[in-house]
C-alpha cells in the first residue's frame, strides 16, 4: 500500500465566514479565561516561589515556601480539619440526597412542592445560611437544643462554640445544601427504564432489592460525579468558617482555604499562600485521580 | 485581499492580547521599593511643586478610604462640605468598604495602582505593616512646617505612630478606655456606683467583681441568670498583663514598630500575663458574673448587651456608648479598675488613636496633607466629629468643646464627666498594639486559638501558656522572616 498524503480541501468564502465568525463568538471566552483564570494560575505558581506581599516586588525564595509549609504544624491541622469535613459531608450528602431523591420519585400531591422546598435553600446565600445557622446551633438559645431539651429532655452539646462539636456542626450545617444533588438524582431517576423494574417484580424483587439491584447501579454514574464534584468544593469550604466560628474554638474549624486566606490577605504572606493554594491543588488532583481509577469497579455506564 | 486565521495563530493572538491586558492591568501607578529598604525612597514626602502662573487649575480630587459605617461615613460627608467651603480647588471623595474588606481592597488597589490617596478606618488596622512595606508617606516633612497642629496633638497620638524616629500617621481621635455602667441596673439592684476619678485606688479588679456579683441576677426567677454583672470585653494578653502590672511587648519593640517576641521569658511579665488573663476567665466560670462566648455571642444578636441591659459593666473601649442610647436606661463612665492582686497592678493606660495615612503612590501628596491636617486639626472638623461619635478629638483644643457636646450623652454631671475625660487624658500612655505594630496580627489570631478553650473554660491558662506563647512567637518569627530583616 502506498502512503496517502492528506490533502487539504481550501475553504470556500462562506465557510472562512462562518470559521471567523467562529474565532469571533469564541475569543471572549478565550481573552477572558487566560486574562483572568489561565495567566493568574501561572502566576501564582511563580509567586509560591517567591517571598511577595503584594505591595513590593517579589524575592525569590526557591523552595522555601513549601519546605515552612510542610513543617507548619498547622498546615497539618488545616488538612485534618478539612479531610474530616470532607468525609463525613460528601457522605451524609450524598447519602441523604439519594434517599430523598428516590422518596421523592413518585407521583404523589404535592411532590412538586416538596421538590421545590428541598432545592430552594441550596440557592440562598452563604453568608445569610452562616448567620442564620449560628442561631440554630447557639447551646443557650438556639432551635436544636432546645428541642433537644424539651422533646427528649437532652442537654445539648456546645455545637460551633465547642472544640469537639464544631466540625460535626459544619458537616449537619452542609446537609441544607443537598437541594442541587437532589435534583441531579432525580433527574437520573427519571431517567431509568421502567421494564426493569417491572421485569424484576415479574422475577419476584421486593422493594429493597430492586433499589440495589436496578436503581443504585443505574445511578452510579451520577454518584459518581456528585462523589467528585462533593470532594473538591468540601475541600474549598470558606465562608462558613469564615463567617461563624474564624477557625475557632482553639484551631477546630481551621479549614484549608481560612488558613490560606488569612495569609494571603492578613500576613500580607501572598507567595506562602499561593505556595498552600498549589499543595491544594495537588492534593485534589490526586484524589480526583483516585476516584476516576476506582471507578472502573463500582460505576456502571448503560451499554458499556 | 482576504484575510485567513488558522487555529494556531489565533490562539496566539489571543494569549497575546490577554497577556497585554493583565500586565497593562496589574502595571502599578509608581513601583514600591523592595523591604527593608522603602524608608529611604518611597515615603520620603515629594518636594513642592511650583504652582503655574498660567489659567487657574480644576479643582484636584482627594480620594479618601474608609471603613463602610452608618454614624462614620455621613460624619466624613459632613467634614468633606466643611473642607472644601475653605479649601478652594480641593475636592474630596469618601471610598467606603466593609471593614473586614478593607485591607485584602487596599491591597488589591495600590498593587494595581489605583489606591487612593489618604486612609482612615479608626479600627485594629495594619498601620506599620503599611509603613514597612513603603506604602505610606512619612509625614515628618510636612509635620514639620505644622508645628502649631503637632504641639496641639496629645503626645500618645503622635508617639504611637512615630516609628523608628519617622511620624507614619496623623491622629485623629484618642478613643477613650473604661468600664462603661448601665447606671439603671446598678440602681434596681441597689448598688453603689464605681468611682469616676481615675486615680481613686479604691476601684480594683476585685471590688469591680464584687460589684458584678452583686448586679448578676436571675430577674423572672425561670432559674436561669439573665442579667450578669460584667463583661470583660478585652481578651489580649496585652491588655491584662498590663492590667497586672507588666507589658509583653518590649520598649525596642514599641520603638521599631515589629513585635520580634512576647518578653514573657521574664519570670514576672509571664506570670503578669497569666494571672490577669485567668483573672479574665473566673469572670465566667469562678465568680459567674458574666455571660461565656455562646450566650455572649447570641445576647449580642439582639443589641448591644450594655444597652439592652443584659449586663450591667462593661470593660472595653469607648465604643460602648456610642449611637443611640436607649431612653429606659441610663449610662455612665467609670475607669480601668488596678489590676493585678489587691490592686497591685495598673489600670492598663491604654487608648485606641486612629490616624490618618497618606498613601505613598499619590500624585497629590501636598493636597492629601492638606484634607489630612483640616481632618485631625480644624476645629470644625472637631466639631463634627463630636457631634457624630463621642470620641475625643486628637487635639487638646478640642477637649473642652468635646466635654461640652459630651454633656447630656450620659448621665454624669458636668463635674463627673470632667473628672473621668481628663483624668482619661492624663494617665493614657500607648495605644493599643494591634492598631500599630507589624506582625501583631498573625500573632493576636495564634492568641485567640490558644485561649478559645480558655474562654470555653476547658482548660485554665497555666495549662496553655507556654504553647501559646511558643506559637505566637513562631507568627512573629515567621513575619519577620517574611519581612526579610532580623
Amino acid at each position: 500500500m502506498t502512503a496517502t498524503t492528506p490533502v487539504k480541501h481550501k475553504l470556500g468564502i462562506q465557510a472562512r465566514r462562518e470559521e471567523r465568525a467562529f474565532y469571533a463568538f469564541i475569543s471572549p471566552w478565550i481573552v477572558g479565561f487566560l486574562a483572568f483564570t489561565a495567566i493568574p494560575v501561572v502566576l501564582s505558581l511563580y509567586y509560591s516561589f517567591n517571598r511577595y506581599d503584594v505591595l513590593t516586588p517579589p524575592r525569590w525564595a526557591g523552595l522555601d515556601n513549601y519546605t515552612t509549609l510542610f513543617t507548619d504544624d498547622l498546615f497539618y491541622q488545616a488538612l485534618k480539619v478539612t479531610s474530616l469535613y470532607s468525609v463525613g459531608s460528601v457522605t451524609l450528602g450524598i447519602l441523604a440526597s439519594l434517599f430523598i431523591a428516590i422518596v421523592l420519585n413518585r407521583n404523589i400531591r404535592g411532590v412538586s412542592f416538596f421538590r421545590t422546598m428541598f432545592y430552594l435553600p441550596s440557592v440562598i446565600s452563604g453568608v445569610a445560611i452562616s448567620l442564620l445557622w449560628m442561631w440554630i446551633f447557639n447551646p443557650d438559645f438556639g432551635l436544636i437544643n432546645f428541642l433537644l431539651w424539651r422533646v427528649f429532655r437532652i442537654e445539648g452539646p456546645g455545637w460551633i462554640y465547642d472544640a469537639e462539636w464544631a466540625v460535626p456542626s459544619l458537616i449537619v450545617m452542609s446537609l441544607w445544601g443537598i437541594g442541587g444533588g437532589i435534583v441531579i438524582y432525580l433527574a437520573r431517576l427519571q431517567g431509568i427504564p421502567t421494564d426493569l423494574y417491572e421485569a424484576a417484580e415479574i422475577d419476584g424483587a421486593g422493594a429493597l432489592r430492586r433499589i440495589f439491584s436496578i436503581t443504585l447501579p443505574m445511578m452510579t454514574p451520577v454518584i459518581f460525579f456528585n462523589l467528585l464534584m462533593g470532594i473538591i468544593n468540601s475541600f474549598q469550604v470558606f465562608t462558613q468558617a469564615y463567617v461563624m466560628t474564624n477557625g475557632g474554638p482553639g484551631y477546630a474549624t481551621l479549614f484549608y482555604v481560612l488558613y490560606l486566606y488569612r495569609y494571603a490577605f492578613k500576613y500580607y504572606q501572598m507567595g506562602y499562600a499561593s505556595a498552600l493554594a498549589w499543595v491544594l491543588f495537588i492534593i485534589l488532583l490526586i484524589l480526583t485521580m483516585l476516584v476516576f481509577r476506582s471507578s472502573d469497579r463500582w460505576v456502571y455506564y448503560e451499554g458499556a | 485581499m482576504q484575510f485567513k486565521t488558522s487555529r494556531r495563530q489565533f490562539l496566539l493572538v489571543s494569549a497575546g492580547l490577554g497577556s497585554l491586558a493583565v500586565l497593562n492591568a496589574c502595571a502599578p501607578k509608581a513601583e514600591p521599593t523592595a523591604v527593608p529598604a522603602p524608608k529611604e525612597e518611597a515615603t520620603k514626602a515629594p518636594e513642592k511643586k511650583e504652582e503655574p502662573t498660567a489659567a487657574p487649575k480644576e479643582a484636584i480630587n482627594v480620594e479618601f478610604m474608609w471603613r463602610t459605617n452608618p454614624n462614620e461615613n455621613p460624619m466624613n460627608e459632613d467634614i468633606i462640605t466643611a473642607f472644601q467651603e475653605e479649601q478652594d480647588g480641593i475636592t474630596v471623595e469618601q471610598i467606603v468598604s466593609p471593614w473586614d474588606e478593607f485591607e485584602p481592597k487596599l491591597m488589591s488597589m495600590y498593587a494595581g495602582g489605583i489606591a487612593p490617596d489618604v486612609l482612615g478606618t479608626g479600627g485594629t488596622n495594619p498601620y506599620v505593616e503599611r509603613h514597612i512595606r513603603g506604602m505610606v508617606l512619612v509625614l515628618d516633612p510636612y509635620a514639620d512646617t505644622e508645628p502649631d497642629l503637632i504641639n496641639d496633638l496629645y503626645e500618645v497620638g503622635t508617639n504611637s505612630y512615630t516609628i523608628g524616629g519617622e511620624l507614619i500617621g496623623l491622629p485623629f481621635s484618642v478613643l477613650n478606655a473604661g468600664v462603661f455602667i448601665n447606671a439603671t441596673r446598678f440602681e434596681e439592684a441597689g448598688v453603689e456606683l464605681p468611682p469616676v476619678s481615675w486615680t481613686d485606688d479604691s476601684w480594683t479588679w476585685d471590688a469591680m467583681i464584687e460589684k458584678a456579683k452583686a448586679l448578676t441576677l436571675d430577674s423572672d426567677g425561670d432559674g436561669k441568670i439573665d442579667r450578669y454583672g460584667l463583661d470583660a470585653g478585652h481578651s489580649s494578653a496585652w491588655t491584662y498583663t498590663r492590667l497586672w502590672g507588666q507589658d509583653v511587648i518590649s520598649e525596642e519593640d514599641y520603638q521599631a514598630g515589629i513585635v520580634h517576641q512576647w518578653q514573657t521569658d521574664k519570670q514576672e511579665v509571664y506570670d503578669a500575663m497569666v494571672n490577669g488573663l485567668q483573672a479574665r476567665a473566673d469572670v465566667v466560670y469562678k465568680h459567674e458574673v458574666g455571660p461565656d462566648p455562646a450566650t455572649a455571642s447570641a445576647l449580642n444578636q439582639m443589641g448591644s448587651m450594655l444597652k439592652t441591659g443584659a449586663i450591667a459593666m462593661s470593660f472595653t473601649g469607648g465604643w460602648a456608648i456610642w449611637g443611640d442610647l436607649p431612653e429606659e436606661f441610663e449610662f455612665r463612665c467609670a475607669p480601668n479598675p488596678i489590676g493585678g492582686e489587691n490592686g497591685s497592678g495598673t489600670r492598663v493606660k491604654n487608648t485606641w488613636c486612629g490616624p490618618l495615612q497618606i498613601v505613598a503612590t499619590t500624585d497629590i501628596p501636598d493636597e492629601s496633607w492638606e484634607w489630612a491636617k483640616f481632618y485631625c486639626g480644624s476645629p470644625k472638623a472637631h466639631a463634627i466629629m463630636i457631634d457624630y461619635r463621642p470620641t475625643i478629638p486628637a487635639a487638646k483644643s478640642a477637649f473642652e468643646p468635646f466635654l461640652k457636646a459630651f454633656e447630656n450623652k450620659v448621665a454624669m454631671s458636668a463635674e463627673d464627666q470632667r473628672t473621668y475625660f481628663e483624668g482619661f487624658v492624663d494617665q493614657m500612655e500607648t495605644t493599643v498594639p494591634c492598631h500599630i505594630l507589624s506582625g501583631w496580627a498573625a500573632g493576636r489570631d495564634a492568641m485567640r486559638a490558644s485561649l478559645d478553650p480558655v474562654w470555653s473554660g476547658d482548660k485554665t491558662v497555666a495549662e496553655i501558656a507556654d504553647k501559646m506563647i511558643e506559637d505566637v512567637n513562631a507568627k512573629y518569627a515567621e513575619n519577620i522572616k517574611a519581612l526579610g530583616i532580623s
